[in-house]
């Protein structure tokens, strides 16, 4: 099963394009780390795979099917989102949060199936002692596994992650990208993320797009992109770039 | 372990529900007798006699006739509009995820008393002098404020801060059209601008009933079948409910215009009640938690039991004068509503 994503352009406004003509692909069970300056349009173009706004041009084919014609709920089945933070307003507890994850299959009432799915994946997350807890009283980490686990329970092919390890500790950062790497392999589902660290994206993600002034700048293996001369191109920074235990491991420079 | 505490769960709010359910018939039995030298349950020994057409006959036929002709349309009526307001409260709540919104930050209230004043004021005809006269020109004015909200906001997309704001420019639209309508009024149609505008029961008849009753019964149930896409709406922003398959637009506008359509019937018959539709939904939620498909009932109920109580409250506290439901209902709500935001805000 292949994600691709084919010259998609995307602009809030009509002169000033935020995506331009980006194309890439993701296979099942792989991991793709989308890297970039801020206001690159990384967060944008997962908003675009997501079909939570409508690019301009281009399209994107799952299995060599376009999913342009598709209407929300049947492009939930498929791809799922798990966004930077979650604001609730009114918040939920953390098993309401994740059967929401089930929206798309049933949306007049959870079926039994419904249940233990939800059920499952609340104890494979480790969340059984939270699972009556409002939301927002638990801290940013165990947020962050709710909202990963919703994703999963939607059974998707396709899972698509924006900066999961934003604002989290060191312990955390590492906790939640085991996680989501090895949902990738055991599940057989495709994670497509931005983040910022380009250690640990080296470490986690088997390819790398590289998003610069809104076009593709550099796309291939982690081991490949992470170079010296693309660091300093697309950040503007001075880095030394090394192998440890078989990862690129990136040191910015003072000067 | 975890599927017996969902249950549990679950069957804890369902009792919420049932108990109250069991409050509310209590109530309007009680309330229905209340004054009189009858049996308790008079009333349903009235209303079979009113059912197969003998109510002239038997012990207590003036008691039967007041009961069924006065106290029973008028307890229905406030249950219904109790229910109807608070379920509007509750989609309004939620498809704008505002604590602040009532059912009538739309302008529908406004627009309300406008066409009611319209029609006091200026009609002529035998027709604008008449209850139903009044009672449609309030429906079709607060409908037509529904209208133009969403007709405005449809030029933008249909944002919660869209609507609000666009509602909020109505409503104050409405209020200045109608205090220049009072200005300009001659005293006696002023009173009766006046009197509509507080909000009663006084004109309860079971052909009103009946109306409320079929238009909040189905925009209710609707409304209550899509719980699990309000579920999302309400606790997630609009990018996460479209990722999650929901169409927030389309269901923004739907639920809007449910809720429009049963505030517009019901303030049509009762005139304006407000404060119900605000805090009824916040009360469900403090006590049974965002879980539309429990807390849509049960916000429904608690409007209804506050609605009953504030009405009989109304009546008994300076008899013979009849206070107003609308004014009663802040009296008896805010003190209740401020003691669960201080000691129950912190589980929200």
């Amino acid at each position: 099963m292949e994600l691709v994503v084919k010259d998609i352009s995307f602009g809030y406004n009509k002169n000033v394009n935020v995506l331009d003509k980006v194309s890439f692909s993701v296979r099942s069970g792989e991991v793709l780390g989308i890297l970039g300056p801020n206001g690159t349009g990384k967060t944008t173009l997962l908003k675009c795979i997501n079909n939570i706004i409508k690019y301009r041009s281009g399209d994107i084919y799952f299995n060599g099917q376009s999913l342009s014609g598709l209407n929300q709920s049947e492009m939930a089945k498929i791809i799922a989102y798990v966004p930077q933070y979650i604001n609730n307003m009114f918040p939920a507890s953390v098993i309401d949060t994740v059967l929401m994850g089930r929206l798309p299959y049933s949306r007049y009432g959870y079926s039994e199936e419904d249940k233990k799915i939800a059920f499952d994946t609340i104890r494979i997350m480790n969340l059984e002692k939270f699972a009556f807890r409002n939301i927002m009283e638990m801290s940013g980490g165990e947020r962050q596994r709710v909202l990963i686990a919703r994703a999963m329970v939607q059974q998707p092919k396709i899972i698509t992650l924006d900066e999961p390890t934003s604002s989290l500790d060191l312990h955390n950062q590492l906790f939640i990208l085991k996680l989501v790497s090895e949902i990738a392999k055991t599940n057989n589902i495709s994670i497509i993320m931005t983040i910022h660290d380009l250690n640990l994206a080296s470490m986690f993600c088997d390819n790398l797009l590289m998003l610069k002034d809104s076009h593709v700048f550099a796309y291939g293996k982690s081991q490949e992109v992470i170079n010296e001369k693309n660091i300093s191109e697309m950040y503007n920074v001075n880095t030394k770039v090394s192998f440890v235990d078989g990862f690129k491991h990136v040191r910015l420079l003072k000067e | 372990m975890l599927e017996q505490q969902y249950e549990r769960e679950c069957r804890r709010k369902t009792a919420y529900i049932a108990v109250g359910l069991v409050i509310i018939v209590f109530f309007a039995f009680t309330f229905s007798v209340i004054g009189m030298d009858v049996p308790v349950f008079q009333s349903v020994v009235a209303l079979k006699a009113y059912c197969i057409g003998n109510i002239n006959d038997g012990t207590y036929t003036a008691a039967n006739k007041i009961i069924v002709l006065l106290r029973m349309p008028r307890i229905l009526l406030a249950i219904i509009a109790g229910v109807g307001l608070s379920v509007a409260g509750s989609i309004m709540q939620s498809i704008t995820r505002n604590y602040l919104v009532s059912p009538f930050t739309l302008g529908v209230s406004s627009a309300a008393a406008f066409g009611a004043s319209m029609c006091i004021v200026f009609g002529t005809s035998l027709f604008f002098q008449s209850e139903i006269g009044i009672i449609s020109c309030a429906f079709l004015s607060s409908c037509c404020c529904g209208w133009i909200v969403y007709g405005l906001a449809n030029k933008i997309g249909v944002k919660p801060s869209t609507l609000v704001l666009v509602g909020i420019a109505l409503n104050y639209l409405f209020s200045a059209m109608t205090a220049t309508i009072e200005f300009f009024a001659k005293e006696h149609k002023l009173e009766a601008v006046v009197q509509w505008t507080f909000g009663s029961f006084n004109k309860a008849t079971w052909e009103n009933v009946l109306i409320s009753f079929i238009v909040v019964a189905i925009a209710s149930f609707v409304i209550w079948k899509y719980s699990l896409i309000l579920n999302v709406m309400a606790s997630n922003n609009d990018e996460m409910a479209r990722s999650l398959g929901v169409n927030t637009d389309r269901i923004r506008t739907y639920g809007g215009l449910l809720a429009i359509l049963i505030t517009s019937t019901v303030i049509s018959f009762t005139g304006v009640i407000g404060f119900v539709g605000l805090i009824a939904p916040h009360m469900a939620r403090f006590t049974i938690g965002t879980d539309h498909r429990f807390y849509i009932p049960f916000s429904g109920i608690l409007g209804a039991i506050l609605l009953l109580v504030s009405d009989t409250f109304g009546k008994l506290i300076l008899y013979p004068v009849n206070i107003p439901v609308g004014i009663v209902v802040s009296f008896l709500g805010v003190p209740l509503f401020v003691h669960l935001v201080l000691h129950k805000s912190g589980n929200y």
